[in-house]
């Protein structure tokens, strides 16, 4: 610190202060600086998209499996062995009232 | 705010707080450019780097041994800056926030650093530095590089505020400020530090 410093002169005073007075000319690094920077912001920002879309893949999967299970799970076999899509499309509005527990 | 729906070259001056900063009615301030960046404004944070850069390459420059090892040192600095400026709240200037950035930038670089060079070297001393007195290395114009191979020794925190307090010449407040440690913390620290350093040199001319 810079308190009490008597005689004799401390060496490392002389260090320090020529180590101040050398710095360095870092005037070419600077040049060019924003580009550079600028363009490791942009490939982070792109990779940290693909990131996200790689962590959300197992969810997706796993979102696509459970949809495929329910599915399955609820797959219509009624006697005839018609869904009730086809069935309302060749039959029309009556086979839905059926369905819905309407009128006969 | 005019800033969100302009674009930071269009507003003829930022809000309230940037009233320190206004040089001229041209001029956006730091908070105007902060605010534009957030909206995805990339020239505007081109302009903040542009505005900062010179004072986050002097610090840096302290840390860094080599021109590689600075310019990768900035953009860290500057890419942290970038993850961060949403917590940058806007009661300071962005130049103190910069500077705490830049210092704990330099901080986790001095860490890595003592990491990797005790993996790479045993004493991690070069031979030409053992019997070199400080007077002759001032003297040859090699202070620094007798002061960087001392300084290798000291630990991270040691060679951290060593820096700051005799060769940035900052002050014991300032410096608790960066680093976030007390102010008695920090002149514990350096006067360890220089006590350290002190014994480091004279032990190499005993050799």
């Amino acid at each position: 610190m810079n308190t009490d410093r008597n005689n004799p002169p401390d060496p490392l005073d002389a260090l320090f202060r020529a180590s101040r007075e050398n710095a360095g000319d870092s005037d070419r690094l600077e040049y060019g600086f924003e580009t550079r920077t600028l363009a490791r912001i942009r490939e982070e920002r792109g990779s940290s998209w693909l990131s996200w879309a790689a962590r959300l893949c197992p969810f997706a999967t796993a979102l696509a499996l459970a949809a495929g299970v329910w599915t399955y799970v609820h797959w219509d076999d009624s006697p005839d062995g018609e869904s009730v899509v086809s069935a309302v499309r060749l039959a029309g509005v009556p086979v839905l009232d059926y369905y819905l527990g309407g009128e006969q | 705010m005019i800033a969100t729906t302009l674009a930071w070259h269009e507003v003829p001056f930022g809000c309230a707080a940037d009233s320190t900063q206004r040089m001229s009615d041209a001029v956006p301030g730091d908070h105007a450019l902060v605010r534009a960046t957030l909206a995805g404004d990339d020239s505007a944070f081109a302009e903040i780097m542009r505005r900062h850069k010179g004072r986050v390459f002097g610090t840096c420059s302290r840390f860094a041994r080599d021109a590689h090892q600075l310019d990768d040192l900035c953009q860290e600095v500057f890419l942290r800056a970038w993850r961060r400026l949403r917590t940058f709240r806007g009661d300071a200037p962005l130049e103190h926030w910069l500077a705490r950035l830049t210092v704990t930038a330099c901080y986790d670089f001095l860490r890595r650093e003592k990491r990797h060079r005790g993996h790479l070297e045993l004493d991690g001393s070069p031979l030409e530095f053992r019997d070199t007195s400080v007077d002759a290395a001032i003297a040859t114009g090699r202070a620094r590089d007798l002061l960087d191979w001392a300084m290798r020794k000291l630990s991270a925190e040691e060679k951290l505020v060593l820096t700051l307090l005799e060769i940035e010449e900052r002050t014991v407040r300032d410096i608790a400020a960066l680093t976030g440690w007390s102010e008695g913390n920090v002149k514990v620290r350096a006067f360890r530090a220089r006590a350290k350093l002190r014994e480091i040199i004279e032990r190499s001319h005993e050799h």
